[in-house]
């Protein structure tokens, strides 16, 4: 197994070697993983920032790409509405998650097992068919509308599914079954005893869930925002047939400009893309600091 | 004490009523809906079955459903290999890298969808490689997509079955290191395995954004179908919504089953 003539000084450097070449070995079990990531994640992504950087057809090095995200009305409405959509979805979806992985969390064992499976099973509905339903129950000729209408309501004077409102409630519908699976579990982390602790001491729940539950759960609650939040900014299917043209919003418009029908515009649809990573980022960044400084104040108090 | 219970115990019923009829309320008009001959006034014209004769006669349905099935199985079973290979030595030698494989894999939480497609569609649509297959640009993307979940499945699964005391176990009674994984180690994780599968097999199934950007109509499956539908009658459209949602609800209802036996 060693070369001949090995002294004791060497085989001891021997053996180390050997333990690091079997640590090596161990680590080339790391290896079609890494290779996955680096094809499929890293590289398109640095090719996209990269050519994001440059000038159609020139292919010299600019800013110009970035500067019209910013600039043109276009992008600047598109950003607007996903931002909007998404920001205000993930914050109501994850105020109504609340209250339902609260009311889930009081119910017995029986009912908790049929609103789970409830909830898993909408969580399915994204998507295309969502789309539909709604279409089936709230478009133009949508069941709810018409049947409004014959009793004298007019549905389209307050609500339109072809709008942002529409979107809206679509988005909030399909954040609600995964909000609601995420919480539940840190409803659980949360130690009846401190409930009869609170009580003893006559703190009313809502002073008991403000200075005590929702705290404890702050780290799950800002995990599922970040969730629901990339969520919604990413949603494609369920926007893609709504609003096409009168509502830009980024996923839609990013595509068009790689796979559309007219002439890709690969430069500016990859800073496109880019800002909405970095969108992203911030928010999940966002959330991870918040996190973080939060609960250091709470271990030092 | 259990009479203040008992009081507060109305408003989580409240809740969670009126959560089911939202969250029904869409399905129950499909279902409806995909059996009436028109809806203009308060109540349907007339019942019929038609859309549903037409849908199963459609002669792309079937094959439809398989294909969404057919491409989910290669990157179920490379993405479970790569994971399985890179956690099981993590855990069993080098725990201080499973944070790592952690991070790598969580990514696709976040960048999904429309933003892992179009980087590798501009990066390898035009290239010379392999990767310009659309088949293959679409397994492979779908290996990322569906990362998350199999780790998590299979991470749970390991911690849960304790491997290092059953290596040593299994060595202490002579068995190698390949034996012991083939043997004992494998065929403990795989109800893990079974339902990570599962649950990528329904978000595959599910997707409409990247099979749209990187095949469009050249691998129709059965959410590209719906999509191409579109302009048809909205009843036929129901009809297929209806399907493909007891499909999926058909195998998260195997899922569910299946976890709840692995928590007892």
């Amino acid at each position: 197994m060693f070369p001949d003539g090995l002294h004791g000084v060497t085989l001891f450097g021997e053996v180390i070697r050997m333990k690091k070449l079997l640590q090596l070995r161990n680590m080339l079990t790391m290896v079609p993983l890494v290779i996955l990531a680096v094809l499929f994640i890293f590289l398109p992504i640095l090719s996209m920032i990269r050519q994001s950087l440059t000038m159609p057809e020139v292919g010299t090095f600019t800013l110009d790409n970035y500067i019209t995200v910013f600039t043109d009305s276009i992008y600047r409405v598109a950003t607007k509405n996903s931002l909007y959509l998404s920001f205000v979805s993930s914050i109501i979806g994850l105020i109504l998650s609340f209250l339902i992985a609260y009311s889930i969390n009081e119910l017995g064992k029986k009912g908790q097992g049929r609103i789970l499976s409830l909830l898993n099973m909408v969580s399915n509905f994204a998507g295309l068919p969502l789309y539909f339903s709604f279409v089936v129950i709230l478009g133009n000729t949508g069941i709810f509308v018409l049947a409004l209408k014959a009793i004298g309501i007019n549905l389209a004077t307050v609500f339109k599914l072809y709008s942002i409102q529409g979107l809206m409630l679509m988005f909030i519908y399909f954040q609600l079954p995964l909000g609601s699976l995420m919480l539940v579990p840190a409803f659980q982390a949360i130690n009846p005893a401190w409930k009869e602790a609170a009580e003893i001491l006559e703190a009313t729940p809502f002073k008991f869930w403000t200075r005590i539950g929702i705290p404890v759960m702050l780290p799950s609650l800002l995990d599922t925002f970040a969730l629901l939040f990339a969520n919604a900014i990413t949603a494609y299917a369920t926007v893609l047939l709504l609003v096409t043209t009168s509502i830009p919003l980024l996923p839609v418009k990013i595509t068009t400009m790689f796979t559309g029908e007219m002439t890709p515009q690969r430069e500016m649809g990859s800073a496109l893309a880019i800002w909405m990573i970095i969108i992203m980022l911030l928010v999940i960044c966002g959330c991870n600091l918040l996190k973080k400084l939060l609960c250091k104040g709470g271990g030092k108090a | 004490m259990k009479d203040k219970r008992k009081k507060t115990k109305k408003l989580p019923y409240v809740i969670l009523t009126l959560t089911t009829i939202f969250l029904l309320i869409p399905f129950v008009a499909t279902l409806v809906y995909s059996f009436t001959v028109g809806w203009t006034k308060l109540f349907p014209a007339g019942w019929t079955l038609k859309y549903w004769a037409q849908a199963f006669t459609e002669a792309d349905l079937w094959p439809s459903i398989l294909r969404g099935l057919l491409i989910s199985i290669p990157p179920i079973i490379i993405t479970n290999i790569i994971v399985v290979l890179a956690l099981y030595t993590a855990v069993v030698y080098n725990p201080k890298l499973e944070k790592y494989i952690q991070a790598v894999c969580m990514i696709p939480n976040s960048l999904k969808g429309v933003i892992i497609a179009i980087p590798v569609l501009a990066l390898y649509s035009g290239s010379d490689t392999i990767f310009s297959n659309r088949m293959v640009m679409l397994s492979c993307i779908y290996c990322i997509s569906i990362l998350p979940f199999v780790y998590q499945g299979i991470r749970n699964n390991l911690h849960g079955i304790n491997v290092n005391q059953l290596l040593e176990a299994a060595e202490i009674l002579g068995a190698g290191k390949l034996y012991a994984f083939m043997r004992i180690v494998l065929p403990n994780m795989l109800s893990g395995i079974l339902v990570s599968s599962l649950i990528s097999l329904s978000i595959i199934f599910g997707d409409f954004a990247i099979i749209k950007i990187i095949a469009g109509n050249k691998y129709q499956t059965v959410q590209m179908l719906l999509y191409n539908s579109r302009l048809i009658v909205l009843q036929y459209q129901c009809v297929i919504v209806i399907i493909m949602f007891a499909a999926t609800w058909i195998l998260s209802q195997v899922v569910f089953k299946l976890q709840n036996k692995n928590k007892v």
